[in-house]
């Protein structure tokens, strides 16, 4: 895994980017602080912290608690490229009743779907397949309860996260206003499979009901494409409203493609918020 | 099963489950309460294992505030105003 280098007011600043970056909660990654921030005079940053993180490589798994003795076959099949994976188009729609032996056993279709396997299943948690399909049977349960059929469809992201788009007849009322009640999906959703994978599978799975988390990132990009052309045209830095992770992270990402600009998140949650601001020009010599 | 909201109720009992490991001890209760909905309005009182309270509410109550989030949209297929109180 690359190294992602972070330079920040603060060490705490410098890191917390660093987990936008990477997606990752604070157990997942690896930091390194290379230089600590200096103040000068009035509190002035004379030097700003420089950390450099990654997500954690995770360690092999001893023999004896792999689950069931699927070790061979799920590294036979992490071996086949991502790029190779057949999209797991939609699926049958009643919620799918699985036993827990049922739950750590994919099917063999879920099998060919596994990216990195041997990572996942080394985690002590789940493969990204059947997180999958731990997460698809238990919104499918939420849907069920609301007498609605949602269909899935994976959709394989960078860093081995997966976002799982569920769509269907009468979706709306498991948006809600805002997408809020999509976001609460999500939320339980990662509570699910914290619960039945450690804390190594978070973050892993995004569940986007009804395709609104996709939207949404798409006009935040643009959005956040408008607020770099102005910071640029005024040069002067721009505060964005608060939001959270997810969306800084959509906004760091934006702005990590376009010259220029740099962004930095800044407060606490619920009121983080990011800061957009023209590249300091390096000083001469 | 509330009368009132069996929808927001199974819902409540749904997610609570998932998220605790002794499902046997989740207990929900329903109170009728005061509201301008036509169907009215319901609290439940939801008590879980002891230990696990920590887990339904988690992270600066985010879960909490998901499942009453969900629990409230399940309430209104019955034209119901639905709280949730976890109950230690």
């Amino acid at each position: 895994m690359e190294w992602l280098e972070i330079r920040a007011a603060t060490l705490e600043n410098a890191k917390e980017q660093a987990l936008e970056h990477l997606g990752v909660d604070e157990s997942d990654a690896e930091f390194e602080v290379l230089s600590e921030p200096k103040t000068g005079l009035f509190g002035r940053v004379k030097q700003q912290a420089h950390v450099r993180a990654r997500v954690l490589p995770t360690p092999v798994r001893p023999k004896d608690v792999r689950s069931r003795g699927q070790g061979n076959r799920r590294s036979r099949s992490a071996r086949q490229s991502p790029a190779a994976k057949p999209d797991n188009g939609p699926q049958s729609g009643s919620a799918r009743r699985r036993d827990s032996a049922g739950a750590a056993r994919p099917k063999k279709k879920d099998a060919k779907n596994m990216t990195d396997t041997t990572q996942d299943s080394s985690s002590g948690g789940l493969s990204l397949a059947e997180q999958a399909d731990l997460a698809e049977s238990f919104v499918q349960g939420i849907a069920s309860t609301l007498g609605i059929t949602l269909q899935f469809k994976r959709h394989d992201l960078d860093n081995d996260i997966m976002r799982i788009e569920a769509d269907g007849d009468g979706v709306g009322i498991m948006v809600g206003r805002r997408g809020s009640t999509a976001q609460a999906i999500d939320e339980l959703v990662r509570t699910v499979l914290k619960r039945s994978g450690g804390s190594i599978s978070e973050g892993k799975i995004r569940m986007d009901i009804g395709g609104v988390r996709a939207k949404r990132a798409a006009a935040l990009a643009d959005f956040t494409k408008k607020m770099a052309a102005e910071a640029l045209d005024a040069d002067a830095e721009i505060a964005l409203e608060p939001m959270d992770r997810v969306d800084r992270k959509t906004v760091h990402d934006t702005i990590a493609g376009i010259d220029d600009v740099e962004s930095r998140s800044e407060g606490e949650d619920p009121y983080r918020r990011v800061v957009i601001a023209p590249s300091p020009t390096p000083p001469p010599g | 099963m509330s009368e009132q909201s069996p929808t927001a109720e199974a819902m409540c009992r749904y997610l609570v489950s998932n998220i605790v490991d002794d499902t046997e001890a989740v207990r929900i209760d329903a109170v009728a309460a005061d509201s301008g909905r036509t169907g009215g309005a319901v609290r439940f009182d939801v008590q879980v294992a002891q230990g696990e309270m920590g887990r339904v509410i988690g992270k600066r109550g985010r879960v909490a505030q998901s499942i009453r989030t969900l629990v409230r949209a399940a309430g209104s297929r019955d034209d119901v105003d639905v709280e949730v109180e976890f109950v230690d």
